[in-house]
């Protein structure tokens, strides 16, 4: 069940623990549009990737998040890498035409070397999306994030969307995650006592296996979810009711730089992709290096 | 000697910053036949070593043997582990929860199933193994989840005995009973003792220790502070310990400060105390 940790709060004390989720959240959605900018110069494209991916990276060191993580999911998502890798490479599209060709089957078809660096790009881009979010994950708290959903959802009230309510589910939802993980690892080990091989064995065992673990589960749970509505209702708990905070989200210098900071970041790259849809081509690798990148 | 641990060390989450050193070097031994006991406060480390000795879970680093099984602290060098589950079965704290399956008698023919019995043969055991828990034919076809909770556990208690194990681990198997139902697991393990299988048991309950148990370990903040026998345990014990002395030995040590000739290691119940106050009293006229 360890594999479960990928992403889990760390309690460290770093700069990007200390941010208000609020915060957090914003910055997280300003990176990500950011990162999805893609430009007519594909040199351009590549450049302001391999920089977001060294911004991440410096990010993670300041947050303290382990690297073998990214690895790890890198390992779970072989499967998807293959299949990106054959659609792009196999399927013809109009828009390669022209390109430097790999490999010529007939006059009709013919695989281009365009149809990789696209791929490898979106692969590039999971990654980064996987880097920040991950960021994210590890530095708050599960609570505080919820917190800042309700925070953001707050002017929804004003329709009569039930904010609270979506928000005390969510926490409750979240709160449990770690709950149940323990009471199926305890199930897994009673059944494994009694001779439940969960690894290994034909398929009809394995169902068996699962169906052994999933009821007693579901049985539980359903068990523990009225035992937690008695106890919210003995506490007098109403979700129309107005509530106060115990912990209140404060927004410091620390958020005040994060926010700037990710701010010009994002406005530089919207700056840049304005010209570059206004017709300018971009050339951002010959205005550095002053070369041409010759492919 | 039927258990055998060396230098047991095991932490959970290990190189997180939630590490936590659940046991640390730990070394014992326990003899073919005992009826032990493993006392300590929540968290001194009890359920997780006797989470090994089925191989749940694999130490971090020493080692240990339970008869001709050895487990070591490398996960892949660890051979025969159903057997091993099958010579050695341990009752979880609640096994009532680990019950899934739509009657009694199926789920407990499920282990022997597990371990290869045939259906039939599977279904016969598991009748006995209900009958000797003290649940009769007019169970075997209900669900187990109609159960009261004394029910519950006592069938998923059969099946483990069905699987017949030569070695038995209970994790406080009196937890959550009353008083009544307590004492029938009691006397049911008790019985399976005197049929010569060696009886491992996790627990709070002094009185229970002094009853049955003929050897303690107790285990404070993951280490082994003590290992012996229970008559000598409670004389050794200081105040700040875990372990608080039951009532009734308590009784007899301040009878005999008083010069009653009462011989405490033989006492293990109310019931002996007063034969042998009787029999002093007898003596004496």
């Amino acid at each position: 069940m360890n594999n479960v940790t990928f992403g889990r709060y760390t309690p460290y004390n770093t700069f990007t623990h200390k941010l208000d989720p609020r915060n957090k959240l914003f910055i997280l959605i300003l990176l990500i549009v950011a990162i999805f900018f893609q430009f007519h110069v594909w040199s351009t494209t590549l450049l302001l990737s391999g920089a977001f991916l060294i911004l991440f990276i410096l990010m993670m060191l300041i947050s303290r998040v382990s690297f073998l993580n990214i690895f790890k999911s890198l390992k779970s998502m072989w499967f998807l890498i293959i299949f990106l890798l054959v659609i792009y490479v196999f399927i013809p599209n109009k828009a390669y035409e022209g390109t430097p060709i790999c490999y010529q089957f007939n006059e009709h078809y013919a695989i281009y070397w365009a149809s990789f660096y696209q791929c490898g790009y979106i692969i590039l881009r999971i990654i980064l999306l996987f880097c920040l979010t991950m960021v994210l994950t590890s530095t708050t708290k599960p609570m505080d994030l919820t917190y800042a959903f309700e925070w953001y959802m707050t002017p929804l009230k004003l329709i009569r969307f039930p904010v609270h309510e979506t928000a005390m589910t969510l926490s409750i939802a979240l709160r449990f995650i770690p709950t149940l993980l323990d009471e199926t690892e305890r199930i897994m080990k009673a059944q494994e006592s009694r001779g439940v091989d969960f690894g290994r064995g034909g398929l009809g065992k394995k169902f068996k296996a699962i169906i052994s673990l999933i009821i007693p589960l579901f049985v539980s749970a359903i068990q523990r979810s009225e035992e937690l509505s008695d106890a919210m209702e003995a506490r007098g708990y109403d979700p129309r009711a107005k509530r106060t905070k115990y912990r209140k989200l404060t927004f410091g210098w620390r958020d005040a730089i994060a926010i700037l900071f990710a701010g010009a970041i994002f406005g530089g790259v919207l700056y840049l992709f304005i010209l570059d849809r206004t017709g300018t081509q971009i050339e951002l690798f010959q205005w550095i290096f002053k070369v041409n990148p010759g492919f | 000697m039927a258990i055998q641990i060396k230098d047991l060390r095991y932490v959970y989450l290990p190189k997180t910053p939630n590490a936590n050193v659940a046991l640390d070097g730990v070394t014992l031994t326990i003899p073919d036949n005992a009826f032990a006991a493993f006392i300590g406060r929540t968290g001194s480390g009890k359920t997780t070593l006797v989470q090994h000795l089925n191989a749940l879970l694999i130490p971090t680093s020493g080692e240990l043997e339970v008869d001709e099984f050895k487990i070591v602290s490398k996960k892949r060098k660890n051979k025969k582990i159903k057997e091993l589950r099958k010579h050695l079965s341990l009752v979880f704290q609640f096994p009532e929860y680990q019950l899934f399956e739509e009657t009694v008698e199926k789920d407990v023919a499920f282990g022997l199933k597990n371990f290869g019995v045939k259906n039939d043969e599977a279904i016969k055991l598991a009748h006995e193994a209900l009958l000797s828990v003290g649940l009769d034919e007019k169970y075997f076809q209900k669900s187990p989840f109609e159960l009261s909770g004394g029910e519950r556990r006592r069938v998923a208690i059969a099946g483990i005995l069905a699987i017949n194990p030569d070695i038995l681990v209970l994790d406080e198997p009196t937890a959550g009973l009353d008083v009544k139902g307590a004492k029938d697991v009691m006397s049911l393990v008790q019985k399976m003792h005197e049929n010569g299988k060696t009886i491992i048991m996790v627990t709070h309950d002094m009185d229970l220790v002094m009853k049955y148990c003929n050897l303690v370990y107790v285990l404070k903040d993951g280490k082994l502070a003590y290992q012996g026998s229970t008559d000598k345990l409670f004389d050794q014990v200081g105040e700040d310990s875990a372990i608080e002395i039951p009532p009734l030995y308590q009784l007899a040590q301040k009878l005999k400060e008083r010069g009653a000739p009462i011989q405490i290691e033989n006492i293990k119940s109310v019931d002996d105390l007063i034969n042998q106050v009787k029999g002093w009293k007898k003596r004496h006229e």
